[in-house]
């Protein structure tokens, strides 16, 4: 703790700091340089972006936006509801449930595809946007973040919102989720960059060039560009490629840290 | 102060079960259902358009006496455990720095750190695949300087450069977990450390990390699970599996045994991850429940 | 009022609106014929070719380039599936590498249909170059149209293995054209790298020639020279076959060498140009589309190489080998083979489309019959290379040893990549003295596990 007779500036610690904040900003750099250089004569030119825009790009965003969008929303939904419903009431079968989750966080994801896989297959799923997000809609983790997060919550607001007649749903939506957003916003954050970055399913799902994601369709792009002069349109493509996970940050980042500590349960987490 | 949730409330009904509904159908639906349909297709052989032959515990057999599976072993847990290892202690070190008094730029410095992790496995690959380049930016000046290395043609230089890529990804979420924790901590303890005559390591050793015990073993535990299934980050960085195969992890042994056709093999490679999870991560767990306290 | 928060809003909104955008896509109906390729040169073409054809004909045809490995997986995928008509390509180029996992299992569940009825036609197939047609052949169907041959010579610094002579007098091009032979075997030739032009002992060696140590391209090219088929058309592998450790000794011994005379190459791209340029590596081993490379991409490097056949182990030996191939097929579940093969005649196998091939690139085509073209198009060798002759590409063609398309190939082809890495990390830490049986030692347990994997696979 400070003591206050010594205010010793730590020009130490604060050279390391920000040594390390630069070097953990240095690869940007390299993007945003690299992105805007031609490749011959190093000058200033958006030459990489114009030539990024002739490859089927634009379609590629498309489809990761509302496969990403849609899948953060849905999974938000679902395991908001579901946390919610483990942490506040007492009901036959909460044990069961709670234990089974709590086995399946353990699970990783690439045991379900080669069933999923089948089972999408006799679905008619294949190829179609909902055989992507489908193994996405609920998460044993969310369902988890959010039940520790709700058990933070003072019971008392929410008995007196029932005397005032309100329905479980309301106080759900108006009530609990509210007082929670940090870890909405943490698991928000998470959600999306999980389902944006999202290579392994898709490449086994999605079928049609019409429907590539962003991912499957910059490492084909990679794969195809073997020719010189080609670091400068993948590196404009990178770009390009983390803006929306870029945009999402600048907006939820100080929530990350706050929204997800509930682990250590001493406090609720800080509004902010 | 925690206040203990009261479960007194009075049972409202289906309410708790219509709200469980749509995760508990869309879990068994889209994860237990498969779950179950791969344990069924690891017994079997697969052929591309469908053929299926019941051959037992073939499958893993074949993958337990295949060098290359072995490989992948031995890559994924070497990368799982120096992950570890230089991850925990420098998300400490940077934790500490951000939380020193007096210090300008914290939040800046905060917001740097964390800013990486937005970028994702698949770009960071694709970032790094160009700026390791024989002829890009830091192969070219190590060259200058007399440093001859090409990290895409020595086997020995994939996976650090790998560790490289996920250390920049992700120790940022770690500093700010650890960082904001450690601002949790009571700073009477600190005081009282300090009037017991504690020099700075000795108060970091017996008030700051007990504090952030729990989340350490987070740290730990999702470290390790995360790191036991890479893929995205080695795949798109080396385009396949690296210079003599060195980059090559067991997901990507099992999306290659995937696309050769072969999915009840796949699917038993998939098990047999979560059996090398079970294995790692169930004294992991155990520990952090011990440290939950 | 309630909920989630002002972000959540917004990320429905991006939802919905990005669900907007997506639906009302117009969905392009199926007109035209799709075909998939994989490399720069192959697309351009087919785009010029293509383009011409619509001005005749009015077909419309959408050439798409894909990685290869993406390729193999997306056609895998939709061989496993059935999928909507609109994603399946009509016509498809696979590379060699990637082939294997569609020539596999029963012969109704190969993604790829069979050929044999069209190549009878107009006697496309006895045009075609046997072995190759063998290539992309099993259970007695043939499954692709072999595109090309890719014979591999030997690229050698020009004057490298002179010897001094008296009579050497420089030709117009001021070379002096006493262009020796490199040694006819390959041992001779590792060690002309210490011998210096007037015959003295040199502690370092003179020239680099490139064995990669991270892959097993070069060593493959070797052993298919000398007669190793890695996995016939049975599914045997010959692993196992002494002349396998024979050559991977040979390999170590020149790679795991300090300052050896074996280099690996730079793996980016344009990186071995580079690294010819430089100077780091002076031989090497080529097949004709890395020769075409050379002379699309490396015009000042003209009149300082000459080409010759390879080297050899025995006297037995093939003289030249291949790597790399390319087929052209049809995948199964193509809605109209016809229109499909009527394309691929057009674009692959017409006397119009070689022509504009043949003075794109030297690279020679599986199509025999095409040797009447003007030796015009050949000069080029003759003139960048020096004392080699127009034709050796050609010539070569003719001896290019057999090869299988398996899914077993990748394997071994793995397997030999672990030994060989081995063998040269046991040369390079001095521990060698038992090579010899380690390395017979690991391939016979390569050989077993393959065994394994050809019965399993067989089913």
């Amino acid at each position: 703790m400070t003591h206050p007779h010594r205010q010793v500036r730590p020009i130490f610690q604060e050279l390391l700091l920000i040594l390390c904040a630069l070097l953990a900003i240095a690869p940007f750099a390299y993007l945003l340089v690299g992105s805007v250089r031609d490749e011959s004569d190093l000058s200033f030119s958006w030459d990489n972006y114009r030539r990024i825009l002739r490859t089927p790009l634009a379609s590629w965003m498309m489809n990761s936006l509302l496969l990403a969008s849609t899948q953060t929303v849905l999974v938000i939904l679902t395991s908001s509801l579901a946390g919610f419903a483990l942490a506040k009431y007492q009901f036959k079968g909460r044990v069961v449930i709670a234990g089974a989750l709590a086995i399946a966080v353990l699970v990783p994801s690439q045991v379900l595809f080669p069933g999923m896989y089948a089972e999408v297959r006799r679905l008619g799923l294949i190829d179609s946007y909902l055989g992507v997000i489908a193994p996405s809609l609920v998460s044993v983790f969310g369902i988890f973040l959010f039940k520790a997060s709700f058990e933070t919550l003072n019971d008392d607001v929410l008995s007196a919102a029932r005397l005032d007649g309100a329905s479980e749903i309301t106080i759900w939506w108006c009530i609990a989720l509210p007082a929670i957003r940090p870890t909405i916003h943490a698991f928000m954050l998470m959600s999306f960059l999980s389902a944006w970055n999202a290579f392994l399913w898709p490449q086994i799902v999605l079928q049609s060039d019409s429907r590539l994601t962003l991912p499957l369709g910059l490492v084909n792009l990679q794969g195809i560009s073997d020719g010189p002069g080609e670091t400068g349109r993948l590196l404009a493509a990178t770009v390009i490629g983390i803006l929306p996970c870029a945009v999402l940050f600048i907006l939820l980042e100080r929530d990350t840290a706050a929204g997800l500590m509930i682990e250590d349960g001493s406090e609720a987490p800080a509004r902010m | 102060m925690r206040q203990p949730s009261s479960r007194t409330s009075p049972a409202p009904g289906l309410a708790p079960y219509a709200f469980l509904l749509p995760a508990v159908l869309l879990w068994l639906i889209f994860q237990a259902y498969p779950l179950v349909c791969s344990l069924y297709l690891s017994l079997h052989h697969t052929a591309p358009g469908g053929a299926r032959t019941f051959v037992g515990l073939q499958n893993f057999g074949f993958l337990l006496n295949d060098p290359r599976f072995w490989l992948a072993v031995a890559h994924t847990l070497g990368f799982t455990i120096a992950y570890l290892v230089v991850q925990i202690p420098c998300a400490l070190a940077l934790a500490v720095l951000l939380n020193h008094p007096n210090v300008r730029w914290a939040s800046a410095s905060r917001f740097a750190f964390l800013s990486t992790y937005l970028v994702g496995p698949v770009f960071v690959g694709l970032l790094f695949a160009q700026l390791f380049r024989r002829d890009g930016f830091v192969i070219g000046t190590l060259a200058s300087m007399g440093v001859d290395i090409d990290p895409f043609n020595s086997p020995v230089l994939a996976l650090p450069l790998t560790l490289l890529a996920a250390l920049w990804l992700s120790t940022g979420l770690a500093t700010t977990y650890l960082s904001a924790s450690m601002r949790r901590i009571d700073p009477q303890l600190y005081d009282s450390a300090t009037v017991d005559g504690a020099g700075g390591w000795r108060r970091f050793w017996h008030v700051t990390l007990p504090g952030v015990r729990p989340v350490l073993a987070f740290l730990l535990l999702a470290g390790a699970v995360v790191s036991l299934q890479l893929f995205e980050l080695p795949y798109v960085l080396f385009q396949g599996a690296g210079p003599r195969s060195s980059a090559l992890t067991i997901v990507m042994y099992l999306f290659i045994a995937f696309f050769a056709g072969d999915v009840g093999y796949a699917s038993a490679v998939a098990w047999t991850l979560v059996a090398l999870i079970v294995v790692v991560g169930l004294p992991l767990w155990k520990m952090a429940r011990g440290w939950r306290v | 009022m309630g909920g989630p928060g002002k972000t959540f809003w917004l990320m429905a909104c991006v939802a919905l609106m990005s669900a907007l955008v997506v639906l009302s896509r117009p969905v392009s109906p199926r007109t035209g014929i799709r075909l998939w390729t994989f490399t720069a040169a192959e697309t351009d073409m087919l785009k010029t070719l293509a383009a011409e054809r619509f001005l005749k004909t009015g077909d419309v045809i959408h050439i798409e380039r894909l990685s290869a490995s993406v390729l193999q997986m997306r056609l895998m995928s939709l061989s496993d599936s059935e999928p909507a008509r609109t994603s399946v390509p009509d016509i498809v180029e696979l590379e060699i590498g990637t082939a294997g996992m569609f020539f596999r299992g029963k012969e109704a569940h190969i993604g790829l249909r069979p050929l044999d009825d069209f190549l009878n036609r107009a006697g496309w197939r006895s045009r075609l170059h046997p072995a190759r047609l063998e290539t992309w052949s099993i259970g007695g169907h043939t499954y692709g149209v072999p595109l090309d041959v890719h014979p591999v010579a030997l690229l050698y610094r020009a004057g490298l293995f002179d010897r001094p002579d008296a009579n050497q007098s420089p030709n117009a091009a001021g070379i002096a054209n006493a262009n020796e032979r490199p040694p006819e075997t390959w041992p001779q030739l590792i060690s002309a790298a210490y011998v210096d032009r007037s015959g003295q002992r040199l502690p370092r060696p003179r020239f680099h020639i490139e064995f990669p140590e991270n892959s097993a391209d070069v060593l493959v090219m070797l052993l298919m020279q000398r007669g190793v088929r890695l996995v016939d058309a049975a599914g045997a592998n010959h692993l196992d076959d002494p002349r396998v450790a024979q050559t991977i000794l040979f390999y170590a011994g020149a790679c795991g060498t300090f300052d050896g005379p074996a280099r690996s190459s730079d793996r980016s791209a344009g990186g071995w140009l580079r690294d010819l340029a430089a100077g780091r590596i002076d031989v090497a081993l080529v097949p004709d589309w890395r020769v075409d490379e050379l002379l699309i991409r490396a015009p000042e490097l003209a009149g300082k190489f000459s080409l010759s056949p390879l080297p050899v182990f025995d006297p037995t030996d093939a003289p030249t080998s291949t790597w790399g191939g390319t087929m052209v097929g049809i995948p199964r579940a193509c809605p109209d083979p016809e229109r499909a093969w009527k394309i691929i005649e057009d674009l692959y196998l017409s006397q119009y489309a070689c022509d504009a091939r043949a003075r794109r690139s030297i690279v020679v085509s599986a199509l025999g019959g095409v040797d009447a073209l003007p030796r015009s198009f050949d000069n080029r060798l003759a003139t960048y290379f020096v004392g080699t002759s127009p034709d050796i590409f050609h010539t070569l063609a003719g001896q290019v040893p057999a090869r299988q398309v398996t899914s077993l190939e990748p394997l071994a082809i793995a397997a030999l990549n672990r030994v060989l890495g081995r063998a040269i990390d046991t040369v390079r830490s001095g521990r060698d003295q038992s090579l010899q049986a380690d390395v017979t030692r690991w391939l016979d347990a390569a050989h077993q596990q393959l065994d394994a994997w050809a019965s399993r696979d067989g089913g």
